[in-house]
């Protein structure tokens, strides 16, 4: 039997305020190259919190982040958020693009605030776009766009920096079955594809059948996860 | 109980009702300035009691005086009108759930034309003693800004309720365009057109029909100036689409695209900037020519001359505060927006430095181009040294470049605060 | 064997007449039919026979017969496994599920963690035909495991909602 990997990226014991509210109370959580693990719960558990801790956006007050052997909770904001730009794709539930840009700006930013040049930048991005079956709205205006091709240009933009880890809050959320079954499947394709680990936060169950495991949040705290062949 | 009329014009809040107060008491002092100014018309020239300034006392300068002081009052309707649009948001969905708790169009109307008509008519009112505060103000020489021996005199009540007009005109478009918004999003979809144009074109045609005369030529530079200001809009989103689809920097990106979006505040404040610029570049002809020439009542000119300049800078602190009224107003409407930014790493400093870019690209261009074409103009027309003209537009960009870099540092604290990724939580 | 162990569950809270075996029975599944009593004793008969179940006393004062019955030892133990092991998942288990909870639920087991582990148990299920959808290439054989996966769907939802019920009470009740 093949020895276990190391963790890519692992949360140990997280804790959370937001002022009196507490939204993880000692969650813990690994994830392995490659892995696709879900994570669920009931509302107000704490899903979002333990995403955005993991993602580098939010710094827990107590807990251990480790990111490739290395604490990702002690990195400076500045390179938190390189991170997050280069190492990480982040697809959130709303106000993910920037509604002025067009989809394909929307798109390249990330390589563009990576000093990459314009064409190259605009070239991976249509790239990207096709890939995800919304080459046709490139020039559109983010703000004019169905909730699901705002959806799989947001998928198009966490995934052109090639990243290691993709997180998803409630990616199907927004739309309704048929949409949100297609734009997960495409999310799932393109992961595969490039290798990425993906975590998504979920309160579906059909959303989570589609991971390897699942990882249960229940009032700020994970309960071991549920088990998998 | 409070009577309704009260209790919808502080439907947005006190800060927001004073603000409309306070700017439209500066804009109806000065109307009422104006007025007197030109009352002096009726009176026999060079009366005894007279001791305003000489280029009002004198009939052949005091339309340009008059010109200045309503040119004066456009950098504060433009603080008004951003004054005007704060809580658009907050006011749409309000507007949104009366009319579905069955309020007609006609009652939105009648309701936005309360909640700003009657804190412009209250400051309409204020106008009276920013008049009489006004005429307080002395020169070394003795004289005043505002005429002494007359006042505007019962055309001070068509002033006021003018004031009181406008802010409700202002209160029913507000009011009306509510459907059209909740159907549409912000912003966005009706971008502006070059009617202005036209003006521009009916000046020269002004002055092939009625020949040229005083009048006329009055005529035809209000033309110019209402034609380039209403272009301003049009010229802002032109030149930020521009940009835009060239630029390689992700802060410039950023910027030119929400100027494309949202381009009116924008072109109001270069408008307004431009107007600033022609009097700067004016004065960096005027001024020179009269030292050089040695005449022993220098003050007679330079007086007005001072005034132009301080009204020049109050215009600039105006035109300063309702872009910094209008940044922090968007950035508040738009937390989620820009804490996702960060979130899916936009750094800090770049969405900071995207907000600067707007203020620049809204003011400094313009400000460039409207002090040139003032020095040069003014050479060209009244025949004086243009040497000023360079330095007078360096420093006009200066000025501008210093108040965007003041607005956005005044502005700090809140876009820190709207970048938090607090604002991502849905629950 | 379910009514057998549903009787079982009956027993549990104490013996029992035949009659009020029945009565308990109703009261407890509302959604479903009600007994008849010649099924009742059938079913006795066929755990007394397993030992599982024995009579306790018979008075025949004359009227009909009233055997009174009772958990063995051997009957609460097959109980409490059965409370505690999880159903595999499919389309006509969900009529187990709920009777497995509501007699947990009576008998003071841990339905909580029976429910949580079940829940598991159907997503391990739900995961198999994602990965069967993904596969097939024809409409007929997608739609059919549509259904399929959105009745799990259902029951884990069921699942989920019941624990909570059940964990809310509990903590209400320890107050």
């Amino acid at each position: 039997m093949s020895p276990t990997p190391e963790p890519l990226l692992s949360g140990l014991e997280l804790r959370k305020s937001f002022g009196s509210t507490t939204a993880l109370n000692g969650a813990s959580i690994e994830v392995r190259a490659g892995e696709i693990v879900a994570v669920t719960g009931p509302s107000g558990s704490g899903k979002s919190t333990l995403l955005h801790c993991l993602a580098g956006v939010l710094v827990p007050e107590v807990g251990t982040l480790t990111y490739r052997g290395s604490r990702l909770d002690h990195l400076p904001a500045d390179e938190r958020t390189r991170l997050r730009r280069v190492e990480f794709g982040l697809v959130l539930q709303f106000g993910l693009l920037v509604p002025e840009l067009t989809a394909l700006e929307n798109v390249a930013l990330p390589l563009l605030l990576e000093r990459r040049r314009r064409t190259d930048a605009r070239a991976a991005a249509m790239h990207w776009l096709d890939r995800l079956g919304v080459g046709d709205v490139a020039q559109s205006r983010a703000d004019q766009m169905s909730g699901g091709q705002a959806q799989r240009v947001a998928i198009a933009r966490a995934l052109v920096t090639g990243p290691q880890v993709v997180f998803a809050d409630e990616p199907t959320g927004a739309l309704d079955t048929l949409t949100g079954e297609r734009t997960l499947e495409v999310l799932l394709g393109a992961v595969r594809e490039t290798g990425a680990a993906l975590v998504v936060v979920t309160h579906d169950n059909r959303v989570a059948a589609h991971a390897e495991r699942e990882v249960v949040l229940r009032d700020g705290t994970t309960e071991h996860a549920g088990a998998s062949r | 109980m409070r009577p309704l009329a009260v209790t919808l014009a502080l439907a947005g809040g006190w800060g927001r009702a004073a603000l409309v107060a306070g700017a439209t008491a500066l804009v109806s002092g000065l109307l009422l300035v104006a007025i007197a100014m030109a009352r002096l018309w009726e009176q026999p020239a060079w009366t005894g009691d007279e001791w305003v300034l000489g280029a009002v006392r004198d009939p052949g300068t005091r339309p340009g005086a008059i010109l200045g002081v309503l040119v004066l009052t456009l950098p504060l309707v433009l603080l008004l009108d951003q004054a005007v649009r704060l809580g658009t948001t907050a006011r749409r969905r309000r507007f949104a759930a009366l009319s579905v708790a069955g309020a007609t169009r006609r009652d939105l109307r009648r309701w936005g034309a309360v909640e700003v008509g009657l804190p412009a008519l209250l400051g309409g009112v204020l106008g009276v003693p920013v008049w009489w505060l006004l005429g307080r103000i002395h020169t070394l020489e003795g004289t005043t800004l505002v005429p002494t021996s007359v006042g505007p005199g019962p055309w001070a009540v068509v002033a006021i309720l003018l004031t009181g007009a406008y802010g409700a005109l202002v209160g029913i478009r507000l009011g009306s365009r509510v459907d059209l918004d909740v159907a549409r999003r912000a912003g966005g979809d009706r971008p502006p057109r070059p009617w202005s144009a036209l003006l521009i074109v009916l000046a020269p045609a002004l002055l092939v029909v009625a020949g040229d005369s005083d009048p006329v030529s009055l005529a035809m530079v209000l033309l110019l100036v209402a034609g380039i200001a209403g272009l301003a809009p049009w010229t802002a989103y032109v030149v930020a689409r521009a940009i835009a689809s060239r630029t390689a920097r992700p802060a410039l990106l950023l910027a030119a695209r929400r100027l494309q979006a949202d381009p009116r505040p924008a072109g109001r404040a270069a408008a307004s900037v431009g107007a600033v610029g022609l009097t700067a570049g004016v004065l960096a002809v005027f001024v020179p020519d009269v030292l050089a020439t040695q005449t022993y009542d220098e003050g007679y000119y330079l007086g007005p001359a001072l005034v132009a300049a301080v009204g020049a800078a109050v215009a600039l602190v105006a035109i300063a505060v309702s872009l910094a009224v209008h940044l922090t107003e968007s950035v508040l409407e738009r937390r989620r927006e820009m804490a996702a930014l960060v979130a899916t790493g936009v750094p800090m400093s770049v969405v900071s430095e995207s907000q600067r870019l707007e203020c620049l690209v809204s003011t400094v261009p313009l400000s460039v181009v409207g002090s040139a074409l003032g020095g040069i103009g003014y050479a060209a027309w009244a025949g004086g040294d243009g040497l000023f003209v360079l330095p007078a537009v360096l420093v006009t960009g200066a000025a501008c470049a210093l108040a965007c870099w003041l607005v956005s540092l005044v502005l700090r604290p809140w876009l820190l605060e709207a970048l938090q990724p607090e604002h991502l939580r849905t629950t | 064997m379910t009514l057998a162990t549903v009787l079982m569950g009956v027993l549990a809270s104490g013996p029992a007449h035949g009659y009020d075996i029945k009565r308990v029975h109703d009261e407890r599944f509302p959604a479903s039919k009600k007994l008849a009593f010649g099924q009742v004793y059938a079913t006795l008969g066929r755990l007394e026979r397993d030992g599982l179940v024995e009579s306790v006393e018979t008075s025949q004062d004359g009227g009909p017969e009233r055997t009174v019955y009772a958990l063995t030892a051997k009957g609460e133990w097959h109980l409490r496994d059965w409370l505690a092991s999880t159903e595999p998942a499919g389309p006509y288990v969900a009529d187990e599920l709920v009777r497995k909870t509501v007699t947990a639920v009576h008998t003071g087991a841990d339905a909580v963690d029976f429910l949580r582990r079940q829940r598991a148990v159907h997503l391990d299920a739900m995961r198999a035909l994602v990965r069967e959808r993904e596969r097939s290439t024809s409409v007929g054989e997608r739609i059919a495991v549509d259904h399929a996966l959105m009745h799990l769907d259902a029951d884990v939802r069921w699942l989920d909602e019941a624990r909570e019920r059940v964990a809310n009470h509990d903590t209400r009740s320890h107050r």
